[in-house]
């Protein structure tokens, strides 16, 4: 109600005097030069059908060994009890101190931790490190932990699991996940209250209380699984990493939804990996973005969710653009002088940008079925193909968004420092560092540049490699997998050449 | 300029300052000279770098061609205002607000240490702390 109350005045304010028009935090980068964009972009090409040459050699399939990192000294070290539940107190504190820092402390963005907390940690930041190191979200989850934590207490008082365990109903799929992800983009680009510590805290409290219902009444791990946008969206990023999380139990497996493999095994289901008990449990190193190439199709409802992704990245970027101004002013919005606050007409951009995405990406998919299976009965259908093959854009949209935050995350993170020192900014100085200025100039803006350019580039490469790598195994020869792979290398230089694009135009608004 | 009389090999005292140097070959003297006058040629330099832009703001508004300005980074950088209503300017990144007048102008002073894209902004005062304006212009700070 308090909420309520708050975003209703929040509203009416935002009307009157415009709120910050940023999600948060300020970005000061140049765009990339054209000259660099031009080498990148060339690069791009000639690396597509490079890779598609080197696919027309014959592959000689290797097994790596996968060792389980749970049962190596150091991954035993790591995942020992003591090392477990120092990160989960740390992430419940600080998920504590944020809502808190939101709730009581004064707005102030370069001090209250609740910008820093939920946006610059929480989810720039445990993206990249589910693209770097893997999906530790379901380690730090604190509604997950909590959720526990009050299950242990409930079960020692009464002998009960804190649950209603309800049958998830598994033909929705994650349908409520989408829309919780729908429900955060508002928040993060179209509500224009993201950067506003007290508004934070409030969707945070109200997220909190939708997810722990979920839990309740389905149990955890399905409500995680299907519900929750960052298990998600997190989950998605995840699979890039070169971490995988592994279930050796078909019957586990199989209730989750997750089609085990020939050894009866699932990977990186989150649902599964909840549910099974430590010995079933086992991670293991694989190379970046090999996680993406999928054996079984991805349900309609999860490839909504990949594609989601793609088009936030993709989104975040454009909406920083002067094209981005110029469509809202065609659509009747007003050009304030921070920028435009449309918060009906963003979401419902990203929609259609969702929707344009998967329309595309369902006539590639169709035509690759047609090439791929001409004069050959079909095994897959086009809804398949495109459950099959949609993991595959992921390392582009990973590429973008290092590219798109590597700046804002470097200068961003450094608020930790006067956060850490005045929480509540009421002026306190815990640790010494209240007034203490971020260097914006850290990383140099050329490195930043390069980076960006490089990761562009590789994002594409791997996502060619692994767009023919599924190929391989759903076409039954090679040069029909080959020539079905035109139309994907089209998309994917398409979805390449418009990051390129984003990252050289002037940051706008 | 003792200089002179310490450097000199054949050391001949005399009460000329300017005989020191005189009497050195002419190699040395202009070798010597080179000496004093290189320390001060970064200084010269960077004097020579400040870049001045002249920013006339009519009604709030700065024409057209001066939305953007661009400067390699290092440099140091004068912005310097008038205006025909009083108005608070806030430079971003840098954190630099002066308040100009009419009558009174303002200067912007900076070295661009910074590489990036950065908005000046009006600051208008209203109840309950100041709040954004509207951007004048990009200082764009080039690498």
């Amino acid at each position: 109600m308090l909420c309520r109350i708050l975003f209703a005045g929040s509203a009416l304010l935002a009307g009157g005097t415009a709120a910050q028009a940023h999600a948060y935090g300020e970005r000061y980068d140049l765009p990339v030069p054209l000259w660099m964009n031009v080498a990148g972009g060339s690069a791009v090409v000639v690396l597509s059908f490079v890779m598609a040459a080197w696919f027309l050699q014959p592959q000689k399939e290797t097994r790596a060994p996968r060792p389980n990192l749970l049962v190596v000294p150091a991954g035993r070290l790591l995942g020992s009890a003591p090392v477990l539940v120092a990160v989960k107190i740390l992430s419940v504190f600080l998920f504590i101190v944020a809502l808190l820092a939101g709730f009581v402390g004064l707005p102030d963005y370069s001090r209250n931790a609740a910008p820093t907390i939920f946006w610059v940690i929480g989810w720039v930041g445990l993206a990249f490190a589910s693209v770097l190191f893997g999906n530790i979200w379901l380690l730090v989850n604190p509604w997950l932990i909590l959720f526990d934590w009050a299950d242990a207490l409930w079960r020692r008082l009464t002998g009960r699991h804190l649950s209603f365990a309800l049958r998830y109903p598994r033909r929705l799929g994650v349908l409520p996940g989408i829309l919780m992800i729908v429900g955060f983009t508002w928040f993060m680009l179209a509500s224009g209250f993201a950067g506003d510590s007290r508004s934070l805290a409030c969707v945070a409290a109200v997220y909190s209380a939708v997810t722990w219902i979920g839990m309740l009444v389905f149990g955890a791990p399905a409500w995680l699984a299907h519900g929750e946008a960052f298990t998600l969206l997190f989950g998605v990023l995840a699979r890039f990493s070169p971490t995988a999380l592994r279930v050796a139990d078909r019957a586990i497996c199989a209730r989750s939804d997750c089609p085990p493999d020939e050894n009866g095994e699932c990977t990186d289901c989150a649902e599964a990996f909840l549910l099974a008990p430590p010995q079933k449990r086992a991670i293991t190193l694989r190379a970046y973005g090999i996680g993406l190439i999928v054996q079984h199709p991805l349900p309609l409802s999860m490839i909504v969710v990949v594609l989601m992704v793609l088009a936030l990245v993709a989104f975040e970027g454009f909406m920083d653009t002067a094209q981005w101004i110029e469509l809202m002013v065609f659509l009747g919005e007003i050009e304030e002088s921070d920028g435009i606050h449309a918060p009906v007409k963003t979401t419902l951009s990203f929609l259609a940008a969702t929707g344009i995405l998967f329309g595309l990406f369902f006539v590639v998919s169709a035509l690759m079925r047609m090439i791929g299976y001409a004069g050959a009965a079909p095994k897959y259908g086009t809804l398949q193909i495109m459950g099959l093959f949609v993991l595959s854009l992921v390392p582009i949209s990973v590429a973008y968004h290092v590219a798109h935050y590597l700046y804002w995350f470097h200068t961003q993170i450094q608020f930790v420092v006067p956060a850490a020192s005045d929480p509540f900014a009421f002026g306190w100085d815990l640790f010494g560092g209240r007034n203490f200025v971020p260097d914006r100039a850290a990383i140099p803006l050329k490195v930043i540049w390069h980076t960006a350019i490089v990761a562009i580039v590789i994002g594409h490469v791997i996502a060619v490699y692994v767009a023919h790598r599924v190929a391989l195994d759903v076409f039954s020869t090679r040069r029909a997998a080959l020539l079905s792979q035109i139309p994907m290398l089209l998309l994917m230089v398409g979805y390449t050449m418009t990051s390129l694009w984003m990252l050289a135009q002037p940051i706008m608004g | 300029m003792k200089v002179g009389g310490e450097s000199g090999p054949p050391p001949r005292p005399s009460p000329l300052q300017g005989e020191g140097v005189a009497g050195l070959p002419p190699a040395r003297r202009v070798l010597l000279l080179a000496l004093m006058v290189l320390p001060f040629i970064p200084a010269l330099a960077q004097a020579q770098e400040i870049r001045r832009f002249d920013l006339a703001l009519k009604a709030g508004e700065l024409p057209k061609g001066q939305r953007t300005i661009k400067v390699t980074q290092g440099e140091s950088v004068e912005l310097r205002w008038t205006s025909d209503q009083p108005v608070r300017l806030h430079l971003h990144g840098y954190d630099i607000e002066v308040a100009v007048k009419p009558g009174e102008p303002a200067v912007t002073a900076l070295r661009a240490r910074i590489a990036g894209r950065f908005p000046v902004e009006k600051l208008q005062d209203k109840a309950g702390g100041h709040h954004h304006g509207g951007r004048l212009l990009y200082l764009e700070v080039h690498p």
